[in-house]
């Protein structure tokens, strides 16, 4: 029934295209273009047949057939002689249908004629019939294109009847010559409806169009932008993945990456970084200190990734990610941590105008604050006073000590100081201390400083053309309200691009898109309020009174001192949180603009030329605004104050400090180069070759204006950054006033050769091979001279396209084998020797300078070496279809500082040293599990990837290893730790080993004459830092115009280090982790805790080595519930009346928490305990097209 | 159709233009990536580069040869607690393991890195104008002089000392003449290595200006100088004359030791006030592990102590009576205590013509220089009475004497050893006692030449000095 409804619209849409082509016709423009469907009917007759005959002879049912329509038939009885009897069955059916099957299988003609239909003989055709023939025949030109009008590369052709098959070059077009005029085409696409076209009549060139077989269930891509082309994928070698327009709306993003995550094979989302990570990397780390982060490259250029929320992310149709060398060699230097490749939208030719808009609104809960586990109030002042009974704080009895220096100290210890020095009353103290023990400044920051996140997004799209042009238009509007109060996003973003053919053969394109990008903030960042240990604060700090009004909290100096100052002239000194978010304004914002402009001209058949041109200026301006009441700017000004005579002076001026921070990048690319595409017989040819060259010129200036007035819009223009000036309460220290100016900036340059070629033989074996030469103003003359290419080739082998193959239950079975180099970048290293200058020699005050870098003039890429094997299958029906993919990519020539003969003049180095060894497994299965009314299908993506450092120069040591420095034969990113040895049982004191014997923890961390005494050996090593395994699993559930899909993602094999209570942060910031609650007391609790006693003064290296210590590592593995997505349809069909083509309303709800995580102890792995989890967020979206 | 083949043309077009376009600008991928990285390229970048005087530029020489040569002496218990393994080796000419001196090997190979990547920036230079001229001479003099000068000192203390029947093949030192530190150290043979020194002094010698604004930059007294001194160590004498003729011409003052007061500390240096005038090239010996052996240990041996004549102002102004009755040293032609001078000076060059005359028979000659030096370090209450020979060959051991007692903790004692070896008449054996063992240096061992340091030769794959 459905089936029917469609074929009957696409027949209307074709009666409309035919019109059209008559009015284009008339206008006499040169080219025709006619849209052809399987469906299309001629003239219908009304006439209602009703047959049921079985074997009988022709003759009764023509004569049946005659009386019911009233059609008369014309044959001589000879030649119905021998024809077949016939079985029909037909209820109100029509003449013709009636006719063709009784003539089905004849060995008869017949021609329909105004009521009269002629019967005769089928003849063998004659010599002169075959010249006949041959003068009738023509030749075919056309084009296939899919719904949108997209070409459909190497799709086949097949002339009915005929064995021969064409298929269609990367534009989609073919040409078949000596076609009999009245020939039917066969059109075939792998996911695609089967079409047949008369030939009879039709126009051309053909513009074929094609629809997709079964909806959502088909395989619908098929083509891999490499950004360079487009690779049909039966005739790709490479490891690819294409993310097509549905899976990257079905999530919800101000930011296009985040809508790739957990939906891409192979590649590995880390949100939080706390280690020198990307937080994106696409088949694990080939690097120790070059670039972690994979190329992004929009519309064929690389797009700098800090910029990338300057794209609309509707303004993207898909993404193509490139992980291994056949896919990404052709990016050469730049290609080794994988390329995304992101395709923005464009129009296409004779096409009516579309319009789509999008609009969605996501919230936000606020953060979860209970997530962090910190000590309660009472434990705090617990603390207090027992730090202030041992006699810590007695040096803090004097307000104004001798020493002019005074640190902040807790409202505990103020309050136990006053009633020491009288100035409360003991009962007074205690109350106010019994007040305290029932906040939590937890619930402040909950009621204060955090909120609901809102983001808003808008996008409306217009696209359309015509024969000779085409265009796509959008406009974009984001406004994001983030977690953080005071914290604003928005971002407008423009987009135009024109594609014309002036002339036949040749196409022109140009774009130009604008973005503003628009960040503001109050300068408050709440978990800078959280008594963690790491902020100085309390857990009994409050941040409001009763009435809500902003109250004051020790910060910096201590409230004893602030509150009783009394210098004339001094500003205020008391810090009261909240009022800071009115009196800072950080605002940054960044212009993006772009244009470009691309020709390609048809020089021969198959031979294109192509030139591409791009220029892009990216402006961000950065404000921050201390104003004059902000603690920043009283804290200067009453630093440096100072009366002279009795006047008061300021080197620091009264009136806002205003940071500014402009970048100004101007940067261009140009391409040019060649294409052939050519098919003859069984040989099927695609290359390219060409040129390109960028430079980007980034320049950076920041400076700081000091005594800004609003009134009259001036700034203090005469500071004195010279002069060393008295700070106040600082313990008797001078500084000057800090200059925070510096101008910088990076000039980077590339030129590249490039050559890409793949030949396929008869639909079943294909042979890559691609070539690239880079230069870049970062290596030196010698390797920019050097032949140094990166290259790669492989092999694919559509073993199901064989003869021999009959595996009736795997329709498709291809092999893919590649190998290649692709390269890295560091950008800081040195080609050329580096000096410092700008000191004075002591020996004669004339001017010096320090080599501080020995530069290296041989210093090269770094290489990326992939070997990747893989499998795509398909069975029947599509049930089960996925790719299996080994491989090995190994990291060579890592730039790393090398230890270095002294004879040269350095000892150390930087070059192309080390080498990291890796290998993985990507694994993608996409499956029907149920196919009626209800559709259930299942995308499972796993992979496995594992790394180890195969050269490093550098010897670990203790220290290196606990900041993840490389080791020989472990994972870049390793964990280690102290082996523990539990709590001393006479005070609680950690304890670890040395060799075999329990030694306390100043040994274990200790040297002996300078020697360590534990040494990297002896560390135990967990294993990895990041996952060995890890993927997602998305069913998608149908019914109607109804989809719910959700997303579950894993990973498992890594570890990670769980915080716990650091007494040094107890006692210089008053907070920390509640594991206080479970420290050692008193002898007999070292069997029930591991969580170390009280030390009575701070002591770095116990909490260091508690921390450092296994105890306290976990297994990171982790199984979450990524997002669930609702969307419902409403279609054309289902509302004709509507000018809508489409409606689409969606929820989508993400973050949704862990479904299971291997510690036990609440914390997510991804986050640690001192960082709270992304909060849930829902969507509500609506997608309109008309 | 026309159109279309201007169309054609117009693409082919673009596409050459494009190609050409970077092609053709051969300096496009040089250009700096980050621009605040201070890629040394102006002259002024290499003169502050020549003028890291007191870190690189001017210290760090021959501090190990000063230990292993005579005259001096530490105690036992000072040379136990030595910090490291290098001066202890120095001291007893032994190689007891780990030999870790790298500091020496590391700083003066730094020296020479500094002057090859100012003369191979300066090989990269275009001059602007004619005013450059002078000064890109001058910096390319003072670039090759100090390399020289570092190659120098090196092959006093790595290098097989000079014998003209073996230098072809006996080890030199290793050679480097580039700024790319990836290259390949290998050891030269002695030959080579003087050929270096000598050819890029004299390379200088037309480069270097007559004055330097301080001493601690080349000039051509201070070139001919150094040019007397390598010529000395290779025992040519003929050559030796002329050059320390050369500098003498230019500049020959003395400084007069009566003017100095008996309770200093010091000598004085180039940049003390007034100025030392015989300097004509700052340099210093100091390295970090070594310095304790050659000052607060440094003890002078009593008998050539003894040798200073009681007129002789340099009994008091070179030494230092410690309260139990050593002798320290404290005649530093610098204002410090720990860095020692082993730049060149007139007296040198006095010194080494008065030598060279001898050495050619003109006794005169000889004596002239010898007493134009004495005179000025003695008291000026007494009437001096002039040293004179019977013959050169007296005149010649008078003037060694006289070089050994002028040249004090100069840095040239051990060259002096290494070629007064070869010459019967001079021929010394050293000995030390050191924890109950006795240990020798005679004439011609192959302690006369340092063991390379292992992880040297573990890193470039050099050979050890035979012997070692």
């Amino acid at each position: 029934m459905e089936a029917a409804h469609r074929a009957a619209g696409d027949g209307c849409e074709t009666m409309k295209k035919m019109k059209c082509k008559k009015i284009l016709r008339i206008m006499k423009f040169t080219t025709l273009i006619m849209i052809v469907c399987l469906a299309q009917v001629s003239a219908i007759t009304r006439a209602q047949i009703n047959l049921d005959e079985r074997k009988a002879p022709l003759q009764k049912v023509l004569k049946a057939i005659g009386k019911q329509s009233g059609y008369g038939f014309i044959y001589s009885t000879d030649d119905l002689k021998g024809t077949n009897l016939i079985d029909i069955k037909l209820n109100n059916g029509t003449v013709e249908q009636a006719l063709k099957l009784c003539f089905d299988g004849q060995p008869l003609v017949y021609e329909v004629n105004d009521k009269i239909v002629k019967i005769k003989r089928k003849t063998e055709p004659s010599f002169l019939d075959n010249i006949i023939a041959r003068f009738k025949a023509i030749d075919v030109k056309g084009r296939v294109v899919d719904q949108e009008g997209k070409p459909l590369p190497n799709a086949s052709i097949q002339v009915k009847g005929k064995s021969a098959v064409t298929n269609t070059n990367s534009e989609g077009e073919f040409e078949i010559k000596g076609v009999d005029e009245d020939a039917v085409l066969v059109i075939r696409y792998v996911g695609y409806k089967q079409l047949e076209i008369s030939l009879k009549d039709a126009v051309m060139p053909l513009e074929i169009k094609l629809n997709v077989a079964t909806g959502e269930l088909e395989e619908v891509k098929v083509v891999y932008k490499t950004g360079y082309q487009d690779l049909n994928k039966e005739r790709s070698t490479g490891s690819f993945v294409q993310i097509d327009n549905g899976l990257l709306n079905r999530s919800v993003s101000t930011n296009i990456l985040d809508r790739i995550y957990d939906v891409t094979s192979g590649l590995n989302y880390q949100p939080n970084t706390s280690i020198a990570r990307s937080p994106i990397t696409i088949r694990g780390i080939s690097t120790i200190n070059g670039e972690l982060k994979p190329l992004i490259v929009v519309d064929g250029f690389p797009y700098n990734d800090y910029n990338l929320e300057s794209i609309n992310p509707n303004d993207i149709e898909s993404v193509t990610v490139l992980k291994d060398a056949a896919a990404a060699s052709i990016w050469g230097s730049r290609a080794g941590n994988g390329v995304i490749v992101l395709n923005t939208k464009k129009g296409k030719y004779n096409q009516q105008t579309k319009v789509a808009f999008t609009s969605n609104i996501t919230q936000g809960a606020k953060p979860d604050l209970s997530y962090l586990p910190v000590m309660t109030a009472a434990q705090s002042i617990e603390v207090d006073r027992l730090r202030f009974k041992t006699g810590e704080f007695d040096v803090f009895d004097d307000v104004y000590t001798s020493i002019d220096y005074f640190p902040a100290l807790s409202e505990v210890v103020e309050l136990l100081l006053a009633v020491r020095r009288n100035s409360i009353t003991q009962a007074e103290a205690e109350a106010k201390i019994q007040e305290l023990t029932n906040n939590d400044v937890r619930n402040d920051i909950k009621n204060h400083l955090i909120q609901n996140t809102i983001n808003q997004q808008y996008s409306l799209n217009i696209s359309g053309g015509g024969a000779k042009m085409n265009y796509f238009g959008s406009v974009g509007y984001d406004n994001n309200k983030s977690s953080n109060i005071g914290d604003n996003y928005n971002r407008l973003t423009l987009r135009l691009e024109n594609a014309f053919r002036p002339i036949e053969n040749l196409e022109l394109r140009a774009f130009i898109s604008y973005t503003q990008n628009g960040a503001s903030s109050k300068g408050s960042y709440f978990p800078n309020f959280i008594p963690d240990g790491r902020n100085p604060i309390s857990s009994y700090s409050a941040l409001v009174d009763q009435q809500e009004n902003a109250l004051t909290i020790p910060f910096v100096y201590r409230s004893a001192y602030v509150d009783k100052l009394s210098i004339p002239g001094l500003l205020n000194w008391q810090y009261k949180p909240l009022e800071e978010l009115q009196n800072v304004n950080n605002n940054n914002k960044i212009n993006d603009t772009r244009i470009g402009a691309s020709m390609s001209y048809q020089i021969l058949s198959g031979l294109k030329a192509n030139v591409q041109y791009q220029f892009n200026k990216t402006l961000t301006n950065g404000q921050n605004e201390h104003g004059g009441e902000s603690f920043y700017t009283r804290d200067l000004v009453n630093q440096f104050m100072y009366t002279n005579n009795g006047v008061n002076i300021y080197p620091i001026r009264r009136g806002s400090i205003i940071d500014y921070q402009n970048f100004d990048q101007d940067s261009w690319n140009i391409r040019s180069g060649l294409n052939y595409d050519k098919k003859w017989g069984n040989h099927n040819v695609t290359s390219i070759i060409g040129f390109e060259a960028s430079e980007s010129d980034l320049n950076q200036d920041i400076y700081r204006r000091y005594g800004y007035d609003p009134e009259t819009n001036t700034f203090n223009t005469q500071v004195n950054y010279e002069s060393q000036y008295n700070i106040r309460a600082s313990g008797g220290g001078t500084s000057v006033i800090p200059n925070r100016d510096s101008y910088s900036g990076t000039l980077s340059r590339l030129r590249s050769y490039y050559a890409n070629v793949a030949y396929t033989y008869n639909e079943r074996y294909t042979l890559s091979l691609s070539g690239r030469q880079d230069g870049a103003n970062l290596f030196g003359v010698r390797s920019n001279q050097k032949i140094n290419p990166f290259w790669s080739a492989g092999l694919a082998w559509n073993l199901s396209n064989e003869k021999f193959y009959n595996l009736a239950f795997l329709p498709y079975l291809k092999l893919r084998a590649t190998y290649g180099y692709n390269g890295n970048i560091k950008s800081d290293a040195t080609v050329y020797p580096t000096i410092t200058s700008g000191s004075l020699s002591g020996l004669t005050g004339l001017p010096q300078a320090d080599l501080t870098t020995p530069g290296n003039p041989s210093i090269r890429w770094e290489k990326v070496r992939v070997l990747n094997l893989g499998l795509d299958i398909q069975t029947r029906n599509n049930v089960i279809s996925g790719s299996l993919e080994y491989y090995h990519k190994d990291g060579l020539d890592l730039i790393s500082n090398i230890n270095n003969d002294p004879t040269a003049g350095f000892s150390v180095y930087t070059g192309n040293n080390a080498s990291i060894k890796g290998q993985g497994i990507d694994v993608t299965l996409n499956s029907i599990n149920m196919n009626g009314h209800f559709k259930w299908l299942s995308n499972l993506l796993f992979s496995y990837n594992v790394e180890e450092v195969t050269a490093f120069d550098q010897a670990p040591t203790v220290v290196t290893l606990f900041q993840s420095a490389p080791y020989i034969g472990k994972p870049l990113y390793s964990l280690y730790s102290y082996k523990w040895a539990g709590l001393d049982p006479l005070n609680g004191d950690p304890r670890g080993y040395i060799g075999d014997k329990i030694s306390p923890y100043n040994t274990v961390v200790g040297s002996t004459s300078g020697v360590p005494n534990t040494k990297p050996e002896d560390l135990i090593f967990h294993g990895r830092l990041n996952p060995s395994y890890f993927g997602s699993l998305r069913n998608t559930l149908l019914y109607k115009n109804i989809s719910l899909s959700f997303n579950i993602v894993y990973e498992f094999g890594h570890y990670f280090r769980r915080p716990s209570i650091r007494y040094d942060n107890l006692f210089s910031n008053w907070g920390g982790h509640s594991d206080y609650a479970l420290r050692w007391q008193k002898p007999g609790d070292e069997k029930l805790t591991n969580v170390p006693s009280l030390p009575a003064t701070p002591i770095v290296s116990r909490d260091t080595f508690y921390e450092r210590s296994e105890i306290l590592v976990e297994k990171a593995d982790l199984i979450r519930l990524r997002d669930i997505r609702l969307s419902y349809d409403i279609n054309k069909v289902a509302t004709t009346t509507s000018t809508f083509q489409n409606i689409k309303i969606y929820l989508y709800a993400s973050n949704l928490g862990l479904l299971w995580t291997a510690n036990k102890k609440g914390i997510d792995p991804d986050f640690g305990s001192f960082n709270i989890p992304v909060p849930r967020t829902i969507s509500i979206g609506l997608n309109l097209n008309f | 159709m026309a159109i279309m083949k201007s169309y054609k043309y117009y693409s082919t077009l673009t596409l050459v233009i494009a190609s050409l376009f970077v092609g053709c600008k051969k300096d496009w991928l040089e250009a700096k990536a980050n621009k605040n990285q201070s890629v040394p390229t102006t002259l002024s970048d290499f003169q502050s580069m020549l003028d890291f005087s007191g870190l690189v530029m001017n210290v760090n020489s021959f501090a190990l040869g000063e230990i292993a040569a005579d005259g001096h002496y530490v105690t036992e218990a000072a040379w136990t607690s030595a910090t490291t393994s290098a001066s202890r080796n120095a001291y007893t000419w032994s190689l007891n393991t780990p030999y870790l001196d790298l500091d020496t090997w590391r700083d003066t190979y730094e020296r020479v890195y500094y002057s090859n990547v100012v003369l191979n920036g300066l090989s990269n230079y275009l001059i602007k104008n004619e005013l450059e001229i002078e000064t890109y001479n001058n910096i390319k003099g003072q670039a090759l002089f100090n390399r020289a000068e570092a190659f120098h000192m090196l092959s006093q203390l790595y290098a097989i000392p000079y014998n003209k029947t073996t230098s072809e093949t006996d080890l030199g030192i290793p050679i480097r003449l580039s700024s790319d530190v990836t290259e390949k150290s290998t050891r030269s043979s002695v030959e080579q290595t003087y050929n270096q020194i000598i050819k890029d002094l004299l390379e200088a010698e037309n480069l270097l200006p007559l004055t330097p604004i301080y001493p601690t930059r080349g000039s051509k007294p201070a070139l001919y100088g150094l040019l007397a001194r390598v010529y000395m160590t290779m025992n040519d004498y003929e050559n030796c004359l002329k050059y320390a003729d050369k500098s003498l011409q230019l500049r020959s003052e003395l400084l007069d030791y009566n003017s100095k007061s008996q309770n200093a500390n010091f000598i004085g240096g180039f940049n003390t006030n007034p100025a030392n005038p015989e300097i004509l090239f700052h340099m210093t010996m100091y390295t970090s592990e070594i310095s304790g052996f050659l000052t607060t240990n440094y003890l002078v041996d009593q008998a050539l102590y003894n040798q200073y004549h009681p007129d002789d102002l340099r009994r008091v102004l070179f030494f230092r009576n410690n309260a139990n009755g050593t002798k320290s040293y404290k005649g530093n032609y610098f204002n410090s205590t720990t860095n020692m001078f082993t730049g060149i000076g007139t007296d040198e060059t006095y010194l080494m013509r008065a030598e060279c005359y001898a050495r050619m028979g003109n006794t005169v000659a000889a004596m002239n220089d010898l007493n134009s030096l004495i005179k000025k370090r003695w008291r000026n209450t007494v009437v001096f009475v002039p040293f004179s020979a019977i013959n050169p060959e007296d005149a010649l051991s008078k003037i060694l004497i006289e070089r050994r007692k002028e040249l004090i903790m100069r840095g040239l004692r051990w060259s002096d050893l290494r070629r007064l070896n070869v010459d019967e008449r001079f021929k010394q054996t050293l000995t030390r006692t050191i924890g109950g063992v006795n240990y020798i240096l005679e004439p011609g061992s192959y302690k006369y030449t340092f063991p390379i340091p292992n992880d040297i030769l573990d890193y470039s794959g050099m050979p050890q000095t035979p012997g070692w």
